[in-house]
């Protein structure tokens, strides 16, 4: 596996039914655990229920935790347009996970698109501690040009 | 979080009986973890502790024997619920009627799901006719940095009604133990328990503390390596997209080039043909145009 945006996210943000909006302020974006046995299909996998094995532990709600001072913008040092936001963490949680889901919530798993799949590399575990994402400085993601 | 010790129950001391009832530690909340640490003493019979429900054993000894005296002592634990908060007590049972002494740990900061790093459990089968007796603990080897170590001890035998503990420590990389309690103002069975966060992950070496009162008692010993909370910090790397447009092929239509078009004009030099005019008979008005020559 490695990190990638769905290829069903980007078709999107050129649909004017179907878009995003990525804003600070916009639509609610979650960001969800899955363990090592989800495998994600970036040409097929469209809505949250697509999603298989997310994490089930101690500290984790079904769904994911709301991506909190998400914003989007234009870095015209880098040439690129970067979404960012803080932080995700999950206290007092005992978990196993192996990636993150980056998606749209609209309440509805059907409904909701996804966006992203992060990629950990290995499994990473808390037990009883805080699991934290801690998101590079050039963004969640970021499209260049 | 760091690791700690937060209360210890009353302890708990009954003779001749078979249920040992321990005050719920003060504070207890949720997600704490309990550590119950039980001991039974007498010169008949066998003595068996009951795991309670719920609860998962650490180390369970029965009757480490001795020339007179026979010890059961067990160590359990329990990340503490709803339940354990709302109640007033919890009750342990040993199969006969002996003496019997008790406490129970609330701990926080401690792992909730892979609790117990290590513990000297096969090394305490013997119980050692001293006063300062020395344990083999060469086993116990922490994984993990900065667990907190329990050192549980129950020893008995003499007439004394004071025996007091002191002096724990290990072999290596001694931390400074704190004594958390030291029960010893009943006959025969004494309990106590020291506790420290030790950062080394090395062989801890043998244990030892001093038991005063008796020149021998019997003494029986559990460390328990208690394992800190995990965190798990995921430092993922950006996910870039980059956008490129590609080279169009176009069919038809004019090709416009893109330099600028440079038009060259010239002028031809004109032939002017060589004539010669002659007005052979001078002043007249007439001009022959010879040939050339």
């Amino acid at each position: 596996m490695a990190s990638s945006l769905y290829g069903t996210f980007l078709l999107k943000g050129y649909d004017a039914s179907a878009k995003i909006n990525l804003a600070s302020g916009g639509d609610t974006i979650k960001i969800a655990l899955v363990t090592s046995t989800y495998t994600p299909n970036f040409d097929t996998h469209e809505f949250f229920d697509d999603i298989t094995n997310e994490v089930v532990g101690t500290g984790y709600t079904a769904g994911g935790a709301t991506l909190s001072t998400q914003t989007y913008t234009h870095d015209t040092t880098d040439d690129e347009s970067v979404f960012d936001g803080a932080d995700t963490t999950w206290a007092a949680s005992t978990l196993t996970a192996r990636g993150a889901i980056v998606y749209k919530s609209t309440g509805t798993d059907s409904t909701s698109p996804l966006i992203g799949f992060i990629d950990f590399a290995t499994d990473r575990i808390s037990d009883g501690g805080t699991f934290q994402i801690t998101w590079a400085a050039e963004g969640i993601f970021n499209i260049n040009y | 979080m760091a690791i700690a010790v937060q209360t210890i129950s009353a302890v708990a001391r009954a003779v001749t009986t078979t249920t040992l009832t321990i005050t719920k530690p003060t504070g207890l909340i949720v997600g704490d973890l309990m550590v119950a640490y039980m001991a039974s003493n007498g010169t008949t019979s066998t003595r068996v502790w009951t795991i309670l429900s719920g609860w998962t054993s650490i180390v369970n000894k029965t009757d480490v024997i001795n020339a007179t005296q026979k010890v059961s002592h067990v160590a359990m634990y329990k990340i503490a619920d709803s339940g354990d908060v709302a109640a007033s007590d919890f009750t342990f049972t040993c199969s006969t009627s002996d003496r019997l002494a008790g406490v129970i740990y609330r701990i926080d900061g401690s792992a909730v799901s892979a609790v117990v790093n290590d513990d000297n459990g096969p090394d305490s089968e013997a119980i050692i006719d001293d006063a300062t007796p020395l344990f083999t603990l060469s086993s116990l080897t922490p994984t993990v940095a900065s667990c907190l170590l329990l050192f549980l001890c129950a020893h008995s035998e003499g007439n004394s009604t004071s025996k007091t503990t002191s002096a724990q420590a290990i072999a290596t990389s001694n931390p400074t133990w704190n004594e958390d309690f030291d029960n010893h103002n009943s006959t025969n069975l004494t309990i106590a328990g020291a506790s420290a966060v030790r950062p080394e992950t090395t062989a801890t070496g043998n244990a030892s503390y001093t038991s005063s009162g008796d020149a021998t008692t019997d003494c029986a010993l559990i460390i328990v390596a208690i394992n800190p909370i995990v965190n798990a910090t995921v430092t993922p790397a950006v996910v870039a997209v980059a956008g490129s447009l590609q080279a169009p092929v176009i069919v038809g239509g004019a090709i416009i080039a893109s330099d600028i078009a440079t038009a060259t004009g010239s002028t031809p030099a004109p032939s002017v043909a060589q004539n010669k005019w002659r007005n052979s008979t001078k002043n007249s008005a007439s001009f022959t145009n010879q040939a050339k020559s």
